[in-house]
């Protein structure tokens, strides 16, 4: 089985946060907000450019979080994907000190929570969202299928000791 | 790659649930969707994979499943008894004593006397049908004069089609003045082919005061002065018709008044040198992106409610179909796409010896504005409060709240006050419903059926199957207008056994049947290029009007010219106000969803670095914004991505009373908007406004 991740489109990702609610409604969240959604604007005027940034769990290959637990609730699947046992989980927070994007989220319960990356949607079908993005700026599938849609396309892998399952382009 | 989900693929999670297309109705775009239920619930709803929209969703339909359960919804009808005070009513109460009104006010006044306004139009078309021709009131309208009315009337007269659409993904060269695609309400199919074509090398301009969404993916950004436009498109087509840059063949075959305009150009001196004065854009770069436009093939100019914001807006919105007409980029590949329509019928139709005929002309024309293409909204409450110019003593509201949504709030409100019948029909609350007499709960778009026209460029008809059982005594407005009718002699003529037998007569002219639609949620025809060719152009020429026969006929300068818009900063106020949405929100209606509240719970006002830094406000702040009209205090936000003297509200905040969580948060700016009425469409000048600000 090929390792999972994903591609995001800088140019196409308009910061809409649809895939924010769609991820919200498909995975009933709650409170809680698995995506997190970035505009950053910059330079002077009338001299701007702004990017925006969709983040979900990167499930990167050396996950910090998971490293970091003391109670061993993360775990990493064959395909790749980081998951959370929540019943494990004692609510420490350290895994979100240890994760370089800040990904972990703590509902009212305590329990950390996040990406799932759709867990319970076969892998032929997009994730909640992918099939929402008006705009296709997210793309799921095998690394090494991301890596030739990326390189079409000038993108690169994003970098960093973690190894973030992230294909960028920008 | 993998396609986004086909109708049939299965989830898991769906694997029990009922899927029935639907139509997503939080905004007027009306995206194809799909909804899964189960035991009368919505468990999953997506975008309809195989129409036009294929699957994409906005971010305000993704959070509107709340709808179909949220508690703040209208539950039953209700009767006001005094103010913010209402009585719950039952159905056949609240129909009958809105009957006898309605006889009444027909015996009294006559029946012109009663209007209809809308902002969504589900089903509304019963009401029309019932209004206009059994009734006999001439004045059924929409909002369209607090939206793109400027850029209606500019295509009507210009290139004889309502709506044009957008080719996008075809084209290699957009540019784009006052419409932010990619942030305000989307076109979702639109959002897509623009980005595919920036993908493909596509060149985009974006003119607008506000580095808007759309902005950040142009290549380059004009931050052109507020409400100029006009003088910009003016000095493009000086520099095309100069250097003969046109498509002469198209323009001698296709165009009407080629000659005159361009010797209109010529004489009025609208060169660059003269716009840039004006505009604030170099001369130089006007004649740039004019060689740029003209030589790109295909190409397209457009805009939508932005330059309507300005009392100058009408000829700046006819100078953007102009300019397209003069290199020939009309409805071909990449081009603007007039648009077919799908072969539609009326659910029903009224004997001729059954109608109604109105003896006065409708509002708008008897206002003064024979050309609007809809009613001019902002002298609503002066017709209603002095009777001119004819009596209006009866309104229905459905979906609509312009005592938020137009400048000079309290007048509407006065005014609604003065009514002898007022109807409320909407599925919230809203401050409009809080001044009618009678408010009524209207159906969802999970709880009501409708067929209806979709956006697509290719002719499209979409279905709405009802996938939940009414929410309390909500009714849709097919069940609402039947009731009266039953009750006014015409429920002869208001007949059905289910909602199916009215939509087979509105599909029965489409190649497909309503059985198979119910499968497919849509009917989706052939996309046809340059049907003009077959058709000619529906104005009065037949041909795209340069110089407008219409505007001819009832007095106007015919050729495009530039004013200046009407209200200039000054010492006094030295900042121009400027309106933008907000691009989880639509309008005045999505505020109160609690996922999209999480997201944007409150707006605010952007200033430029610049100037902020000058006036001591620091992002984040509390500033107040005083204009000649009023005053209100606002959230500053402090960005690098505005036209410095502007200062950009986000509006469709600050509920004063009633919609339910999102009561007070954020500031509702149309308070200190004065009533400003473009002098021919009729739209209302939402920008032009001058103001002073301060820190407080």
């Amino acid at each position: 089985m090929g390792k999972k991740g994903w591609l995001f489109d800088v140019n196409k990702c308009t910061g809409c946060h649809a895939c924010e609610v769609a991820c919200a409604t498909w995975n009933q969240t709650g409170a809680v907000s698995w995506r997190t959604i970035a505009k950053i604007e910059a330079g002077s005027y009338p001299n701007v450019t702004t990017r925006n940034l969709s983040m979900p769990c990167l499930h990167c290959d050396n996950a910090p979080c998971m490293q970091s637990c003391p109670v061993a609730a993360i775990s990493k699947a064959a395909d790749g994907v980081v998951s959370v046992n929540q019943a494990t989980c004692v609510g420490c927070m350290l895994c979100f000190w240890a994760c370089p994007f800040g990904v972990p989220t703590f509902g009212a319960e305590g329990k950390m929570s996040k990406c799932t990356y759709c867990g319970d949607r076969p892998a032929d079908l997009p994730r909640a969202c992918e099939e929402v993005c008006p705009t296709k700026a997210i793309v799921s599938g095998d690394m090494e299928e991301l890596e030739s849609l990326a390189a079409l396309q000038g993108g690169e892998r994003v970098g960093g000791p973690a190894g973030p399952a992230l294909f960028i382009i920008r | 790659m993998k396609e986004t989900a086909g109708t049939t693929a299965t989830l898991e999670r769906l694997r029990d649930a009922r899927m029935t297309p639907g139509i997503c109705y939080v905004c007027p775009w009306t995206c194809p969707t799909e909804v899964f239920t189960r035991n009368g619930e919505v468990v999953y709803v997506r975008g309809n994979t195989q129409a036009s929209t294929k699957g994409s969703r906005c971010v305000k339909g993704e959070a509107s499943h709340v709808l179909a359960k949220d508690d703040n919804r209208l539950k039953h009808p209700m009767r006001r008894v005094g103010p913010n005070e209402f009585e719950r009513i039952g159905w056949d109460e609240a129909l009958g004593l809105i009957a006898e009104k309605l006889t009444a006010i027909k015996a009294k006044w006559g029946p012109e006397a009663v209007a209809y306004l809308w902002h969504v139009d589900p089903n509304s078309v019963f009401a029309q049908i019932f209004l206009t021709e059994c009734y006999g009131t001439p004045n059924y309208y929409g909002h369209t004069s607090a939206c793109e009315q400027d850029r209606r009337l500019a295509a009507l007269t210009v290139l004889g089609h309502v709506f044009p659409v957008h080719d996008y993904e075809r084209s290699k060269f957009i540019m784009l003045l006052g419409i932010n695609m990619l942030g305000a309400n989307q076109n979702l199919y639109e959002s897509r082919g623009l980005l595919a074509a920036l993908a493909q090398g596509a060149r985009l301009v974006v003119v607008d005061p506000a580095f808007t969404a759309t902005a950040e993916k142009a290549h380059e950004w004009i931050p052109i002065a507020p409400g100029t436009d006009g003088a910009l498109l003016l000095a493009m087509a000086h520099v095309i018709v100069q250097e003969k840059l046109y498509d002469e063949a198209f323009c001698r075959r296709w165009t009407h008044g080629f000659d005159e305009l361009c010797a209109h150009l010529v004489e009025r001196g609208y060169t660059p040198e003269w716009a840039e004065g004006i505009t604030d854009v170099k001369a130089g770069t006007i004649r740039r992106l004019a060689r740029e436009f003209a030589a790109a093939r295909p190409a397209m100019i457009e805009t939508f409610k932005g330059l309507g914001n300005y009392s100058n807006g009408l000829d700046a919105s006819r100078m953007v179909y102009v300019l397209n007409a003069l290199t020939g980029q009309i409805d071909g590949p990449g081009n603007l796409i007039l648009k077919d329509w799908a072969p539609l019928q009326p659910p029903l139709s009224v004997p001729e010896e059954r109608k109604s005929k109105p003896t006065r002309p409708p509002l708008h024309v008897a206002m003064g504005y024979p050309l609007a293409p809809d009613l001019p909204t902002q002298l609503l409450p002066e017709a209603i409060l002095k009777g001119t110019p004819y009596p209006v003593k009866g309104l229905f509201f459905q979906c609509t709240n312009p005592v938020m949504s137009e400048p000079n709030t309290r007048l509407y409100r006065q005014a609604l006050g003065e009514l002898e019948l007022s109807v409320a029909i909407d599925t919230y609350f809203s401050e409009t419903a809080a001044e009618c007499q009678f408010v009524l709960p209207e159906a969802s778009f999970y709880e009501r059926a409708e067929v209806r026209q979709s956006l697509a460029m290719p002719p499209e008809a979409i279905l709405c199957v009802p996938a939940l059982d009414p929410y309390h005594e909500a009714r849709p407005v097919y069940e609402i207008v039947r009731g009266l009718a039953e009750r006014m002699g015409y429920g002869d003529l208001f007949r059905w056994d289910s909602w199916e037998e009215w939509a087979r007569r509105i599909v029965r002219d489409l190649p497909t049947d309503l059985d198979t639609m119910k499968q497919t949620g849509f009917w989706s025809g052939e996309l046809k290029y340059n049907k003009f060719e077959q058709t000619g152009f529906a104005t009065p020429s037949g041909k795209i009007e340069l110089k407008s026969e219409s505007f001819a006929k009832h007095g106007y300068n015919p050729l495009p010219e530039y004013r200046n818009r009407k209200v200039v900063p000054d010492t006094d106020y030295p900042f121009q106000l400027i309106n933008t949405k907000f691009e989880m929100h639509c309008n005045l209606t999505t505020q109160s969803n609690p996922i999209l509240l999480r997201i944007r719970g409150e707006n605010w006002a952007e200033l430029n670095t610049a100037d902020a830094t000058r006036l001591g406000i620091k992002d984040g702040d509390q500033m107040e914004i005083v204009s000649p009209t009023g005053r209100v205090v606002i959230k500053a936000k402090v960005r690098p991505g505005i036209r410095p003297g502007v200062v950009c509200v986000r509006h469709g905040h600050g509920f004063g009373h009633w919609q339910g969580i999102a009561k007070g948060r954020g500031t509702h700016i149309n308070p200190i908007l004065d009533t400003n009425v473009n002098p021919i469409s009729g739209g209302i000048g939402y920008n032009e406004c001058k103001v002073r600000i301060r820190r407080v």
